[in-house]
């Protein structure tokens, strides 16, 4: 196949699919500076045929990321987006983040800083051991400049940016007594990361890319090609930028897509070698010498993966008896039973199980990722659901980990302390769908004693109300995505008020899952900017209970009349009734999708029987 | 590797690089001759002919391809003193 024909085929013809395959084909074959320039254009076209929403990215760097673009735009055309890109040069970062200029002119979506330690720290870089006194202050000065670019870069700007991490030094005299003297070079560096790190921890929307680990994967000698760094200024080595580009893509793609949800792991040959039911616990390989070995650390993995956020299911065709027996057997292997949100041990075909599963949690099965040793369970998966991420993993158990991660949407720009309890809350979710299924509503939901906070947000609950805008689709009135730094805004504004809404119950703590975002419109009247809500605590009532809130401080405000607006998207359609149901009226000169209410006539909604509400700003 | 064979990559790579049809460059072809030709697309250049051919291109030998034929003798140079 001439992949290059292919391409140009689809792209003449407007075939999206049939493009990404053959670019993605045509640089597996033959990658490459020529053939990654030729992607490029073609795809450009093709983007731009179909007006795609261009995904605006602009880099920073240190050195010349000129010839990044070629490989940027395929890695990005590949992710599905159409890239518009900027790059701002060499000593050009500082000013262009402190002060208003071609950054503000180009609107980036994201912003990602590159720097190289021999442009920004050259006394480290080059001459620690000579530098004298100097060298501390260098780092210093570099880390004062950081703070106060991204400072300055806040007040003008919300969009998210990436600091990245420096690379480890090119080793010179000190390697082998770097470590046990001071100043220690790779010291000095460990020390520059972790103050990034902080950095970053300590602003929002302010992200780390880790531009080290990325160089480490492919090695320092290949990254950088010392003559023509010098030479031509190429700080990258050519061959190096398609791995660039695609880190980049994907750590935007962590930070613009909402993440999966849940793994569905086999058991037999995918967290084990050998099959439980014919070999029996004692012959299956987990632990211990090769192929064991290699499993039990997939499985390490796995048991990572679940503390970061993402929940695990096992989906097999065996025994249940057989299944538990081989998790008793090797108590000692990384994964335990319990690890498992859910399991469905059982020879119904697997598609079913994973609907069943997503049932049960209030998942959608497109958070899904399925994991199988057997190519025909793949296929059949990928037949009946294919909004499910399938990953088959053949041939050695020592790369199942990478072929997970390289299945995509795994990745995650921040942890939130929702993310870190959220498998847990799962099991809450199973207990409570067990309960409603055996009394009527209304006995259910007094039994769960529910408790909802109301009030307005910390200063440490803003990554999750960034969190919330960007992936609430459901219950979400209006789909306004707001931002970190303008999330700050409002909250600087006096005339919105946001309030958050967080819950418990008798099974567990679900967190902060509401937020209302109220903007005053004139002496009288108030309008609902934003109201969403998770929709894992949806259905208890507590949305509705949300919005009382809302209107009571609105006429305590003595605001006559409060506005709510729906505003339609594909996802949601569940909320298009919302006001009408909680008593709004069509506005009379609002058009389509506009509701009001007057507080006057009305009184707020009754308070919900059986919501505990707390409202104090030292409410948990 | 022939010096046809690197004529038809030198070809090739100018056809990527610069969105011409196959083989309508000429020996003469320079970067006064084709205004795409700048700074940049020398770096693409000599980047696509080190991976295609699999040699090393000097600072010196790439500020003397001046044109394709001068890329051609300094390539089929380097690639007969390589093997």
């Amino acid at each position: 196949m001439n992949w290059r024909d292919e391409l140009r085929n689809c792209c003449a013809g407007n075939d999206l699919a049939g493009a990404q395959k053959a670019a993605a084909a045509l640089l597996e074959n033959e990658p490459g500076t020529a053939a990654t320039v030729f992607a490029a254009r073609q795809t450009a076209r093709l983007t731009e045929q179909l007006q795609m929403p261009e995904h605006r990215v602009a880099i920073l760097s240190s050195f010349t990321a000129d010839l990044l673009e070629p490989a940027f735009a395929v890695s990005e055309f590949l992710a599905g987006r159409r890239l518009a890109f900027q790059s701002i040069s060499y000593g050009q970062w500082y000013a262009a983040l402190a002060e208003e200029g071609p950054l503000d002119e180009f609107r980036p979506d994201a912003t990602i800083l590159l720097l190289h330690l021999e442009d920004v720290v050259p006394l480290l870089a080059h001459r620690h051991l000579s530098a004298g006194a100097e060298l501390a202050g260098e780092s210093d000065r570099l880390i004062n400049a950081l703070g106060d670019a991204l400072g300055k870069f806040r007040e003008r700007t919300a969009t998210p940016i990436f600091l990245s991490t420096f690379i480890a030094a090119a080793r010179g005299i000190e390697r082998h007594f770097d470590r046990r003297t001071q100043p220690s070079r790779q010291g000095a560096i460990d020390s520059l990361n972790a103050r990034i790190g902080e950095l970053a921890a300590g602003n929002p929307g302010v992200y780390v890319f880790d531009y080290a680990g990325c160089v480490t994967d492919a090695g320092r000698r290949q990254w950088f090609d010392p003559v023509k760094a010098h030479h031509v200024g190429m700080a990258v080595a050519a061959p190096m930028l398609p791995r660039l580009a695609h880190e980049l893509s994907e750590a935007l793609k962590a930070l613009r897509e909402p993440r999966r949800k849940l793994v569905a792991v086999d058991l037999d040959n995918t967290l084990w070698q050998g099959i439980v039911g014919e070999d029996g616990p004692e012959g299956i390989a987990v632990g211990g010498d090769y192929p064991g070995n290699a499993f039990s650390d997939f499985q390490a993995f796995l048991a990572n993966l679940r503390a970061s956020g993402v929940a695990l299911a096992v989906v097999s065709k065996n025994n249940l008896a057989d299944a538990e027996e081989a998790f008793k057997h090797h108590s000692a292997m990384p994964l335990a039973w319990q690890d498992f949100t859910a399991h469905r041990v059982n020879w119904s075909d697997k598609s079913s199980n994973l609907r069943d599963i997503a049932a049960a949690l209030s998942l959608g099965t497109d958070s899904f990722v399925f994991v199988d040793d057997n190519p025909l369970e793949c296929d059949l998966v990928r037949n009946s659901l294919p909004e499910v991420t399938v990953v088959h993993l053949d041939g050695a158990p020592s790369l199942f980990v990478e072929k997970v991660l390289s299945a995509g949407g795994l990745y995650a720009v921040a942890l939130t302390e929702e993310d870190r309890v959220r498998v847990d809350s799962y099991a809450a979710d199973m207990a409570r769908t067990e309960l409603a299924d055996s009394t009527t509503p209304e006995e259910f939901f007094a039994s769960l004693d529910l408790t909802l906070t109301v009030r307005p947000p910390r200063d440490g609950e803003i990554e999750r109300i960034v969190q919330l805008f960007a992936k609430t689709n459901q219950f979400n009135l209006t789909t306004k995505r707001y931002d970190a730094a303008a999330i700050e805004k409002l909250r600087a504004d006096p005339a919105v008020r946001m309030l958050i809404a967080r819950l418990r119950d008798r099974y567990g703590d679900y967190g902060l899952i509401g937020v209302a975002v109220t903007v005053e419109r004139d002496a009288l009247t108030r309008e609902i900017d934003s109201l969403i809500f998770s929709c894992r605590a949806l259905g208890r009532r507590a949305e509705e209970a949300l919005l009382g809130e809302v209107e009571k401080d609105t006429r305590a405000d003595g605001v006559r009349r409060i506005i709510g607006r729906y505003l339609p998207t594909k996802k949601n359609t569940q909320v298009a009734d919302f006001y009408p149901a909680q008593g709004y009226l069509v506005s009379q000169c609002g058009g389509e999708g506009v509701f009001e209410k007057y507080l006057d006539n009305e009184p707020p909604l009754p308070a919900y029987g059986n919501i505990t509400i707390l409202r104090g700003t030292d409410s948990p | 590797m022939t010096r046809d064979e690197i004529d038809q990559i030198i070809q090739e790579v100018f056809s990527d690089l610069f969105d011409l049809p196959p083989n309508s460059i000429t020996s003469q072809t320079s970067p006064d001759t084709l205004l795409e030709w700048d700074s940049l697309a020398h770096v693409q250049l000599v980047a696509s002919f080190e991976e295609k051919i699999g040699v090393t291109i000097s600072a010196e030998n790439q500020v003397e391809m001046l044109n394709v034929e001068l890329i051609g003798d300094i390539l089929h140079d380097l690639k007969s003193q390589n093997t």
